[in-house]
């Protein structure tokens, strides 16, 4: 008979895997195939990183109203930003940056049976080195909502946190 | 060591459309340009949308120097020097909102929303009474003015208002943030990145580099409509340095978006205001440090941080009576095209970031005279469309008019006035 602990070890190792596999996928430039790790219905979202007021931050990170994004796509525009990387004319990656994702810290923060669907917490690193001796590091947290899909996941909804008030880089033209 | 006027002079060649990019990357030169470009002109602080109300403020810079603007009880507009008197501390840490008082952490000095020093702690047993309050106040910015919603602030009490120094270049703001009953508003959230290059080699591109556009974005502009021709649009250059280029007809991003959906509502009632002006899509820098891109709907300030690093600020403009799923969509749209990660911008940080490169180790790169020769043709004129008209989308008369102006700033003891007949020699067509 499975504990329940087994189960959770079960799940925790199919979400770290798939985390990992994903960021693997960026990191060895297969934009296309990562891609494919998303459903229709998603939303990829960076917001803002905003210095406010104690009594004007609310209590969580996230706005709650209409605010500009880093990021906010959906599936399409998702998808033409991966076209972009491939389209050889998109200078700021044309050649490519060099990218490692650095995931850790991953937590299951609740699973709604159900939906078929997990919220995932998890923390990135991403050092991008690009051309010469171009560098930037960024750090942050992604919340993915991912939908179970046969035994493995997709990603129906990723909110990125970048750890960035104003943006330290000239662009921001990788993948997080 | 402060440059000369005519080392300043030798750099910049205006007539034979050739400029020095020592221009871009001496600290000397940087220096002087906070001192007699930044510290005397009108530059751009906040949208009214943006501190509607009493005590609300945002911070922002003037130059390299931290400013913070806010509303006053009577609705007028103040801002002043984001720095303690007592040890120069910064005084306000958050981006925006509203406040009774600036409170410095360090010592305790308090101001009020107009920079009155009003609290200062132990004034009885470490001052003796002997401070005066009255005498240190925040420093103050000396003129703040708007421009239907858009408030300037100037550092120098002489200079011309902003509106003279704005000049024609309102017809064409007009076009754009006076569309529609209402006007514009900003959205909240101020988009901000960093380029390790000079802040002019932005402020240059939005007054008139549409050249640019279909090499540098090739990857993006050409899937979202077909190629533009010099014939699709025009460029415009104004006397006080300010430069405009735009397409005469929109280009429909997503045809079927909440956004295009108004825009097609309302152009007649727009073309009613604003004529042709209404379907614009242009940029234009008002000099020196003031950008705007009517049509995708972002105004730009482009903020030093030394000679070869600037920041950008991105504020994302829609109609103030838009239906609530317009402006969504404008959010949508901006986020995904502009900013730091917008599929048209990252490319513009990848040029201004290897040109900062190479002047940053480069002597014989310094030593170059880069090309602004596009357009060097007499201005051809329009009778609807006022300042120096150029009838083709691509062309560099308004560089050539930013460099005239920040010439004539960079080696003028006294604030240059312009003339009429200056103006007006400019402009003229043929000439």
């Amino acid at each position: 008979m499975v504990s329940q602990i087994d189960k959770q070890i079960e799940r925790q190792f199919r979400v770290e895997q798939f985390l990992y596999r994903e960021a693997d996928l960026l990191d060895s430039w297969e934009w296309g195939k990562w891609f494919e790790l998303f459903t229709e219905d998603v939303r990829y979202w960076m917001p803002l990183r905003r210095n406010l007021q104690r009594r004007e931050r609310g209590t969580g990170q996230l706005p709650t109203g209409l605010e500009m994004a880093l990021v906010d796509d959906d599936h399409a525009q998702l998808k033409m930003r991966v076209q972009q990387m491939s389209s050889g004319r998109h200078w700021a990656e044309d050649p490519p940056s060099r990218c490692r994702h650095l995931i850790s810290n991953v937590v299951v923060v609740e699973e709604d049976e159900a939906r078929q669907e997990l919220v995932v917490r998890s923390n990135f690193i991403v050092y991008r080195n690009r051309l010469e001796r171009e560098v930037d590091i960024w750090a942050g947290n992604r919340e993915d909502t991912l939908r179970r899909h046969g035994d493995s996941f997709r990603i129906a909804s990723r909110t990125i946190l970048l750890d960035q008030n104003v943006v330290l880089s000239k662009n921001l033209s990788v993948f997080f | 060591m402060v440059p000369s006027s005519d080392y300043l002079k030798s750099l910049v060649d205006i007539e034979a459309g050739r400029i020095s990019p020592e221009i871009f990357i001496d600290e000397d030169i940087y220096r002087l340009e906070l001192d007699r470009v930044f510290g005397r002109n009108w530059l751009f602080l906040a949208h009214d949308s943006m501190i509607p109300k009493p005590g609300d403020f945002f911070s922002t810079y003037m130059g390299g120097d931290p400013v913070v603007v806010a509303r006053q009880p009577d609705g007028s507009v103040r801002a002043f020097l984001n720095a303690c008197r007592h040890r120069g501390m910064r005084v306000c840490r958050a981006e925006s909102g509203n406040t009774k008082s600036f409170f410095c952490t360090y010592h305790g000095w308090a101001y009020d929303t107009a920079g009155n020093l009003i609290n200062v702690p132990n004034l009885s047993d470490a001052y003796k009474d002997r401070l005066s309050l009255k005498d240190n106040g925040l420093i103050p910015v000396a003129r703040i003015e708007s421009y239907k919603g858009l408030i300037f602030g100037n550092f120098d009490a002489t200079a011309p208002s902003l509106e003279e120094h704005l000049g024609d270049l309102k017809y064409y703001i007009d076009g754009w943030v006076d569309q529609v009953e209402g006007g514009i508003e900003v959205l909240p959230g101020v988009v901000r990145w960093t380029i390790n290059a000079n802040w002019k080699l932005a402020a240059e591109q939005f007054a008139g580099d549409t050249y640019h556009a279909p090499t540098s974005h090739a990857s993006s502009l050409l899937s979202f409509g077909p190629a533009f021709e010099g014939k699709d649009g025009a460029h415009v250059a104004f006397r006080e340095g300010h430069g405009e280029s735009f397409l005469f007809k929109r280009h429909t991003r997503f045809s079927e978006d909440p956004l295009s959906v108004y825009n097609d509502a309302k152009l007649e009632a727009a073309r009613d205001r604003v004529g042709d002006r209404a379907e614009f899509v242009a940029n234009f820098t008002a000099f020196p440090a003031f950008s705007g891109l009517p049509g995708s709907s972002n105004i730009r300030v482009w903020h030093p941080k030394g000679p070869n690093k600037f920041e950008i600020w991105s504020f994302t403009v829609v109609d103030k009576n838009a239906p609530p799923e317009a402006k969504k969509a404008m959010q949508v749209s901006a986020s995904f095209t502009e900013g730091p990660a917008g599929v048209v911008e990252t490319d513009d940080g990848e040029n201004w970031g290897l040109i900062g490169a190479i002047l940053e180790q480069g002597h014989q790169a310094r030593k170059m005279r880069w090309n602004y020769q596009m357009g060097d043709y007499p201005a051809t004129g329009h009778e609807e469309f006022p300042g120096a008209y150029r009838d083709s989308f691509f062309g560099e008369a308004g560089h050539r008019a930013f460099y005239r102006r920040w010439l004539e700033f960079m080696t003028s003891e006294e604030w240059p006035v312009l003339t009429q007949e200056e103006r007006d020699a400019f402009n003229k067509p043929g000439a």
